[in-house]
């Protein structure tokens, strides 16, 4: 099958010069003669790199900031044994396809991965840039044809786009995990991780609630209907209420600060 | 069929001279033969870029004040160090177009109903942004008005920035900004109950903005947060939260929390069984039925209000450790469900509670059994399960590089560009055009020329006597689209409000469109408010102009088509400007002979 072709770049129809085709533009302006070109993206497959603007140890860094995020294992960031990052730019088809006057993109992985972490993976904001054959060392290969994922009538255009991601591996007690840090964003993809022991939190937040409210009810029931005293035993409740609040001021701030 | 080619050269078709084309645009002039052409088929969007306003050292002093704040790790501050600072260029759709609204009907408030009618033009400019916008905190522009939008230039911006592409599409920015448009008017026209709505879109523009937005990333204790700058404020930023703050707001949402309701109780105990500070006391003294409902609505509210304030307090207590700023927190549906219904719960219970004074034998089993419907139901929503069919694993593939698709020729597209050079069809002058402008007269046979999609139309273009009027300055020809409308009102339902507020039918039932009409339809550009003004000025007035002196023709911008909305503009606003208050209009426009008048005005300011 006629299915793949390579040409490294296209010419200039008036001048023959090297043209340099920018992402999204309609029409293409040739450097050397200025003279303007109509590309019909609909017959090319482009191949865009997401530009990166993170390097392995920014990576590293933003991975500890997300390990130490509320929901994740009180000790992760300190206690995960965070392995050396592999960069790999992943695959992915990006469909623009027009539908009546609407045009849509359309985004699918273009290898399979066993990483659940990938799926639905969409094509972070940044920059599109043209691929660079110096990439080809951290390249993930696709493996998937554009044919077996387009189903749309009417594409304008397709696009293969590799998106770069940081592929880290950290231990924690005895397991290890699987985690992706995109390059170009930040953003962390990962399937499973050490959740947090909520415990410390709730019983914090249960007790303080039952201390307050039975300072509360004490005051109400310690004081006889229709005693002369009433304010004198207020001010006693708040008094006490706010001794009680205090002590659980330093309770909390210890457990926020340690957990 | 023959091959379509992958990449054609854009050339005046005249004298082959090199052009230079903005995508967006209709109209292109050869530089070398002045010719014009016309580009048919696909166009592309015209790009605009916005220049920053602040450099780098002020985003630095920005993020630093971002420290500052009060829920942020104080020692934030003193530790952060700041590693880089770029800019990104992000786009936004900008959809600017002429919108008008019509809405008649009751305005029903608690103890009112009157009749209302609301009249909505304006020139309107929606920018939603184009991009997955989670992480830099920017939706939606709203101060673009006051920035220069300059033509965007992608290899300067390169050469200091990152420029993102569009991931979305403009058709959606589009759809959104009429939304947008429907929502806010039937929010501002005060009318609650609609008998007759009405809405116009036209002139609309869709362009891509490209605007620059700071990002800095910082680390603080081996970890890396980014905050997003732009203009003058921080849109987006992640910074690690301060722990006595957490604590605080704990601890006072608790006491909060757990005092109001059982003060609350007690109140009630004293207000309505007169026996202070007893939790003993007996609710069923109080027979009223009326009572009952006002103490189950006010607990309810207290009770809501209560565990807000408990599970808010939590909530900061147990996440805060990362405080984020500007983040598009999605709420998703399904978790609102439980929430929901328990709210809902609460209609039964005070009709049941109206009807069954103190029956708690009734009234709790019925929340009870709403509740866990409602909260089954919920859960119900939320397992939403994630399919993923497997995916051939096909290894065919060489070296990617730029790739050409094997496509069969018939599939693609039949809006590729082509110019076609504009002459007129009467005479074969060449037409000097201009981006923007509809109408022309032609130099060599003085035919009038409209300029559509397909090309030139001949249009039949007169030329008055001038006229005095107030609206214009200084001596100008202004020229108009003139239709010979007959309008056929099948229904006008119209009340007058007399000073005691009582209601008449009015007696108006449209006698001005009795007879057929001459409908101006202003065709020179200028601000919605002022062409409906026009439009509803020189319509009343019926001008009958004798022909004048022919002139030039210039500064048309709207086609026929376009002036036919333009022209029911006109006639709504008419008919909504009579005193009395629309309820409801039901009509068949019918516009025929339509000509381009140019008028020449005679300026009232020296």
């Amino acid at each position: 099958m006629n299915r793949t072709k390579t040409q490294p770049i296209f010419q200039c129809t008036q001048c023959g010069a090297d043209l340099d085709i920018p992402a999204g533009a309609v029409f293409v302006t040739c450097s050397h003669c200025a003279s303007t070109l109509y590309l019909d993206r609909s017959q090319v497959v482009f191949h865009y790199t997401v530009a990166r603007t993170l390097d392995a140890e920014a990576a590293g860094r933003t991975l500890r900031r997300w390990l130490a995020g509320g929901e994740k294992a009180k000790d992760l960031d300190r206690e995960a044994e965070i392995e050396t990052p592999v960069l790999r730019y992943f695959p992915l088809w990006r469909f623009k396809v027009r539908e009546g006057e609407d045009e849509r993109f359309h985004v699918e992985p273009a290898a399979v991965t066993t990483l659940g972490l990938l799926d639905g993976l969409p094509i972070p904001p940044g920059e599109l840039r043209c691929y660079d054959p110096r990439l080809a060392p951290y390249l993930v290969r696709p493996t998937v044809p554009h044919e077996a994922v387009s189903r749309w009538q009417n594409v304008r255009e397709t696009a293969l786009v590799h998106v770069p991601l940081f592929f880290f591996q950290y231990r924690y007690r005895g397991q290890t995990y699987p985690v992706a840090v995109d390059g170009s964003s930040g953003q962390v993809f990962a399937e499973t991780y050490p959740r947090r022991w909520d415990l410390p939190y709730r019983g914090v937040a249960v007790f303080a609630f039952a201390l307050l409210t039975l300072v509360a009810l004490a005051a109400y029931l310690l004081v006889s209907p229709g005693s002369e005293d009433l304010g004198l035993v207020y001010a006693l409740r708040c008094g006490v209420q706010l001794l009680a609040a205090g002590l659980l001021f330093f309770l909390a701030r210890q457990v926020a600060r340690k957990m | 069929m023959p091959e379509k080619p992958i990449i054609r050269g854009l050339n005046c078709p005249q004298c082959a001279g090199a052009l230079e084309i903005e995508a967006g645009r209709a109209v292109v002039n050869c530089p070398f033969c002045g010719v014009s052409s016309l580009l048919d088929g696909e166009k592309g969007v015209l790009r605009l870029q916005v220049r920053p306003t602040v450099g780098q050292e002020q985003v630095e002093a920005m993020v630093r004040r971002f420290f500052l704040r009060w829920d942020r790790d104080p020692d934030l501050e003193r530790e952060a160090a700041i590693r880089e600072c770029f800019v990104v260029y992000v786009p936004y759709w900008r959809v600017s177009m002429r919108a008008a609204a019509w809405l008649a009907g009751r305005n029903v408030g608690e103890d009112s109903d009157d009749p209302a009618e609301k009249t909505i033009v304006e020139d309107s400019v929606w920018t939603v942004a184009a991009y997955n916008a989670s992480q830099f905190g920017l939706q939606e522009l709203k101060g673009l008005q006051g920035r220069e939008l300059e033509p965007f230039d992608r290899e300067a911006l390169r050469q200091h920035a990152l420029v993102f592409e569009p991931e979305t599409s403009g058709a959606r920015a589009s759809e959104q900004a009429e939304l947008a448009f429907r929502q806010a008017a039937h929010r501002q026209s005060g009318v609650t109950s609609t008998l007759f709505q009405r809405f116009l879109f036209f002139g609309k523009r869709l362009s891509l903005v490209y605007y620059p937005l700071w990002v800095a990333r910082y680390t603080f204790r081996g970890r890396s947060y980014q905050v997003v700058v732009d203009d003058h404020r921080v849109v987006y930023g992640q910074a690690p939260g301060n722990p006595t703050w957490r604590a605080a707001i704990l601890v006072l949402a608790v006491l909060v929390g757990a005092t109001l309701p059982l003060d609350f109780l007690m109140g009630w105990s004293w207000m309505v069984a007169n026996e202070p500070l007893s939790l003993g006391f007996d609710l069923r003294l109080v027979e009223s039925g009326l009572a009952c409902g006002v103490y189950y609505a006010t607990t309810w509210a207290v009770a809501w209000l209560s565990v807000s304030i408990l599970l808010a307090g939590y909530r900061f207590f147990r996440f805060g450790g990362e405080r984020i700023l500007g983040a598009r927190r999605k709420l998703p549906l399904q978790a609102l469900w439980p929430t929901l219904a328990w709210g809902l719960g609460l209609v039964p219970c005070m009709i049941l509670a109206l009807a069954f004074p103190w029956r708690l034998e009734i009234l709790l089993p019925t929340y009870a059994l709403v509740s866990a419907a409602s909260l089954g139901l919920g859960l119900l929503v939320r397992r939403r399960s994630r399919a993923n069919g497997a995916r051939p694993e096909v290894d065919w593939f060489q070296q990617p590089d730029w790739l050409w698709k094997a496509q069969p020729a018939d599939s693609a597209p039949d809006d590729q560009p082509t110019l076609k050079p504009l002459h007129c069809p009467n005479c074969q002058t060449p037409l000097s055009a201009r981006e923007g402008e509809a109408a022309y007269l032609c130099q060599g046979c003085g035919w009038g020329l409209e300029l559509v999609e397909e090309g030139l139309r001949r249009i039949e273009v007169a030329f008055t006597e001038s006229l005095l009027h107030p609206r214009v300055e200084v001596a100008q020809h202004l020229p108009f689209w003139v239709f010979e409308a007959t309008v056929q009102v099948e229904k006008r339902k119209a009340v007058e409000k007399h000073l005691l507020g009582k209601e008449k039918a009015s007696t108006d039932h449209g006698q001005f469109w009795q007879a057929p009409r001459q409908i101006y339809v202003p065709a020179f550009d200028a601000p919605i408010e002022d062409l409906k003004a026009w439009g509803m000025d020189l319509t009343r007035m019926q001008l009958d102009l004798s022909p004048g002196d022919s002139e030039r023709l210039e500064g048309c911008v709207y086609t026929e088509a376009e002036a036919r909305e333009l022209a029911e503009l006109i006639f709504l606003a008419i008919e909504f400007d009579k005193p009395d208050v629309m309820q409801e209009i039901d009509y068949t426009l019918t516009l025929t002979s339509p000509r381009l008048v140019v008028i020449p005005f005679v300026g009232v300011s020296k």
